[in-house]
């Protein structure tokens, strides 16, 4: 049941105002059922797979508060057993039949929707209880509404127990202001998926499926893809985030206008930003503190010296934790290149930081001036962008076919996508160019810390209802009749 | 404590260690920053830094960087 | 007091996106003859329902079934028609009317694709009359699709500002009224007070010969596309409705290309009529069998306006007659 169906239309609506019609006490039991409901419409036996991942991380909870390790590592090892499982199976019989030693059919799974996310979610918790940072949830249904919360489980943002599980309490009182941010932040996304994101799908695939013929486009066909990219994902953020507000619930916030960012370190602090805290807090964390991290550390510190000597490991850390990145995003290799891209660079701009910083104090450059600031910006957008080739094509050799040929030939095409037909093409680029000038703008009151979803809210209702019906009306308008799902509810 | 902002100012020079009390939470200590506090912290006092103590409560300021040192030395 | 105070703007709103969505349908939206052929099959007493695809409405005529069966026949397919939109417009009929049998036209290409955001259907369901049926329809139809689809059809056609007024002006005219089917005919194709498509001698459409095959990625379709049929099936079994079903020619060329897909569905198609006791007709796969009537034309490049196989008027009027007295020889039960 995708976001932008009318079923999920109804079920939000019913949810809603059921939610608050009836006492707080009942609230969880009414999103827990309506949570199942909705898991259950894409298929009534998938829930299984989502009870297996509650079940082993709620026992492995009660236990594991207890300090017992065991407790701990056996659902890990069954969560992401069954994970791995269904993602990389396929792949690992295609290699085994390459080796042409044996000839097994290769097994088509069925991924149950959002496993990704909600097996991060649940093996959070029990690392949280493990870490003493949470109290453990003796009441299995309070912990399966936080698996199982039906706005996040489709593409996150994945919630932390210690504040997703008190949002989820119920205990709020009706507010009208909550109704209007929800709607807002719901249009909102409803805006940047079904006008921008489709109509950029469209260059995207036309120009990324072609490029053999092509042999140019390729910086349209990429800078198509990153407003694609952060369109869909971060309206289909929206679209979750805005039902919770709407029951006066808040998620995570998962975007923080990431390409305004300075580096690509600080990329990954405002894109995918609950993915990006998740790896920080369960992996790069406990790797770097592990013991043979320290005693890789005295090596490092006799090899490279002091300074270096620090950064070797930690950009050794990062570099596994930008390799799970990679792997978490697909059994690809071109996703595993995209992740260790990430990671190389921000090890070794780790590693030259104490360098940078001297540069920066001979030619007296501060990290405030504007300037700077606008070329560190502009780089990093660059950087992100030669990843999106990474993460877009369908091979390595694809997008270093296609980065290579974008320097050669034509730079923009109008009407790649249907040569013979200007019009269309035109209604097809005007939605993307206005759609993308109204979020930059929105982007920079945010970046400004101006509360512009507070502002909208206090408008007067006749305007508000109007421009939520305009939002409405041009997701029609310029919408695409075959836009297809959201990208990140395959992972 | 001298010791301590010492170590600090050499990971990263630029922030406030006397008063700031958001080094986290402000994102002034990036988790770069952090791990190499923590490596340098572990060496120079012999001590053993755990998961568990990696929470924005011990490294928002050097006051409570110092009282975490102070707790794990015992 | 206070709840009417905020329950107002948001009434006013929805009434408000209720006039502008209206008026958009409107105005985007182009008359289309299924409205008519609705309105026939919920108005008629029609004996021989003829259902299916723009292949069933090109190449079976109503006026030869009837000269020769004496019953009251009305040719309600129409491009676009999958099973599900059949079963519903024979529900639609069997609310005021006895439909006693069933002419369902397979055509073995809609087996294999599905749009989910099927413009035809959408239509189709619009102009029916409020009824349970319609109801029901609806909620197949667009529960799980894109809410668009379902909130506001006109998404599903391109805005031509050029052509609202005239659009306009057509849903406002006597011939809209009156269910006129002159406003359907031009030099291409006649709309026939009987329901058919006649498609003129002379129209020329693609040579292009389709390639048609199942394979894996058409397996999910096609097992929706049966579980459709089933239920109109099942419907029709339990209502005691007879139903035949007919595969239409196609072009001998086309069917050399793709021959082997025209045998797996004519067996599928035959193993179901044999489990539930209907009669098949193919004269898509049967074409080539010596001896057949017709031999000699029907299944000629010229008898097609394309090389999908729509008849043009004069040889489907042939295949009719033909279809009719086969129609009779079988057995009623």
């Amino acid at each position: 049941m995708p976001f932008t169906s009318l079923a999920f239309l109804i079920l939000t609506a019913v949810c809603t105002i059921v939610y608050y019609c009836i006492p707080s006490s009942c609230r969880r039991v009414w999103l827990l059922l309506i949570s199942c409901l909705y898991y259950m419409a894409g298929g009534p036996l998938l829930i299984l797979y989502l009870l297996f991942a509650a079940v082993t991380t709620y026992v492995g909870g009660r236990y594991a508060s207890r300090g017992y390790k065991a407790a701990v590592v056996i659902p890990l090892v069954l969560d992401f057993g069954v994970l791995a499982f269904l993602k990389y199976t396929p792949l690992v019989v295609s290699l085994l039949n390459s080796l042409r030693i044996w000839s097994i059919p290769v097994p088509r799974f069925v991924i149950p929707l959002g496993i990704s996310f909600y097996t991060f979610q649940a093996v959070g918790y029990l690392l949280d209880v493990y870490w003493k940072r949470c109290e453990e949830e003796k009441n299995f249904g309070h912990y399966l509404l936080f698996v199982g919360f039906f706005p996040q489980l489709m593409q996150g943002p994945i919630g932390r127990y210690a504040v997703l599980s008190k949002e989820l309490a119920g205990t709020n009182t009706f507010s009208g202001e909550a109704v209007r941010r929800g709607l807002i932040r719901i249009s909102y996304g409803f805006f940047k998926k079904m006008v921008i994101a489709d109509n950029a799908a469209l260059y995207v695939n036309c120009i990324f499926d072609q490029y053999q013929s092509l042999k140019c486009l390729g910086f349209q066909g990429v800078l198509m893809y990153s407003i694609q990219l952060y369109m869909d994902f971060s309206g289909g953020i929206d679209i979750a985030c805005g039902i919770a507000e709407m029951m006066g619930i808040h998620l995570s916030e998962n975007f923080r206008q990431p390409y305004f960012a300075q580096s690509l370190t600080d990329f990954w602090h405002r894109w995918h930003i609950t993915l990006g805290t998740w790896m920080k807090d369960y992996l790069f964390y406990p790797i770097s503190l592990s013991s043979w991290m320290s005693r890789f550390r005295k090596t490092s510190r006799k090899l490279f010296g002091k300074e270096l000597g620090r950064a070797v490991p930690v950009g050794a850390a990062n570099l596994i934790v930008f390799f799970a990145v990679g792997v978490w995003h697909g059994p690809e290799l071109h996703f595993l290149a995209y992740g260790l891209y990430h990671g190389l660079i921000i090890a070794v701009s780790g590693m030259l930081t104490g360098p940078f910083r001297r540069m920066k104090k001979r030619f007296g450059i501060t990290d405030q001036s504007v300037p700077f600031q606008a070329f560190r910006m502009a780089r990093t957008f660059v950087l992100v962008n030669i990843s999106w080739f990474l993460d877009r094509s369908g091979s390595i050799r694809q997008a270093l076919v296609m980065f290579k040929d974008s320097f050669s030939g034509k730079l923009f095409s109008l009407t790649v996508i249907s040569p013979g037909n200007p019009h269309y093409c035109l209604t097809r680029f005007i939605p993307i160019a206005a759609g993308c000038i109204i979020v930059l703008v929105i982007s920079i009151l945010k970046e400004r810390k101006k509360d512009v979803l507070k502002a909208a809210a206090s408008l007067p209702s006749a305007v508000l209802i109007a421009g939520i019906i305009a939002v409405f009306l041009l997701t029609a308008f310029f919408g695409v009749r075959d836009g297809g799902g959201f990208i990140y509810a395959n992972f | 404590m001298e010791e301590l902002i010492q170590i600090l100012e050499e990971i990263q020079p630029d922030a406030d260690y006397e008063n700031c009390t958001t080094l986290i939470d402000d994102e002034i200590l990036s988790s770069f920053d952090v791990i190499s506090i923590v490596g340098e912290l572990e060496d120079t006092y012999d001590i053993r830094i755990l998961p568990v103590e990696i929470v924005p409560a011990n490294f928002n300021s050097a006051k409570a960087i110092y009282a975490m040192v102070q707790r794990l030395k015992k | 007091m206070r709840i009417f105070k905020k329950i107002l703007p948001c009434a006013a709103g929805i009434c408000l996106f209720l006039a502008i969505n209206t008026l958009l349908c409107f105005l985007i939206i182009p008359y289309q003859f299924t409205r008519v052929k609705v309105h026939h099959i919920e108005e008629d007493e029609i004996q021989d329902l003829i259902l299916g695809s723009s292949h069933g409405a090109s190449a079976l005529d109503p006026s030869a079934l009837t000269a020769e069966t004496g019953r009251s026949c009305y040719n309600g397919a129409a491009g676009g028609q999958y099973a599900c939109d059949n079963y519903y417009l024979l529900k639609d009929a069997r609310r005021n009317h006895n439909t006693e049998r069933v002419i369902y036209e397979y055509d073995p290409s809609y087996w294999l694709r599905h749009d989910s955001m099927n413009a035809n259907a959408r239509y189709l369901q619009s102009v029916m009359e409020w009824s349970p049926v319609s109801l029901a329809y609806f909620r197949d139809l667009c529960l799980g699709a894109d809410l668009r689809y379902a909130l506001m059809p006109w998404f599903l056609y391109d805005i031509k500002t050029q052509e609202m007024s005239g659009r306009a002006e057509l849903k406002l005219s006597d011939s809209y009224r009156t269910y006129g089917t002159a406003l359907f005919t031009d030099s291409v194709q006649a709309f026939e007070e009987d329901g058919m498509i006649a498609i003129a001698d002379s129209s020329n459409g693609s040579r292009e010969i389709p390639v048609l095959s199942y394979g894996p990625e058409t397996e999910k379709t096609e097992r929706e596309q049966w579980k459709q049929f089933e239920r109109l099936l099942e419907y029709c079994e339990r209502n005691g409705i007879d139903l035949v079903v007919v595969t239409t020619p196609v072009p001998e060329s086309t069917y050399l290309v793709n021959e082997s897909f025209y045998r797996e569905s004519h067996d599928k198609m035959s193993k179901l009529a044999d489990q539930h006791h209907f009669s098949f007709l193919d004269y898509a796969s049967s074409s080539l069998a010596e001896g057949c009537e017709g031999r000699d034309f029907l299944w000629e490049e010229s008898s097609f306006s394309d090389a999908e196989g729509h008849m043009r008027v004069t040889p489907a009027k042939a295949f009719s007659a033909l279809f009719a007295k086969h129609l009779t020889g079988l057995s009623v039960s």
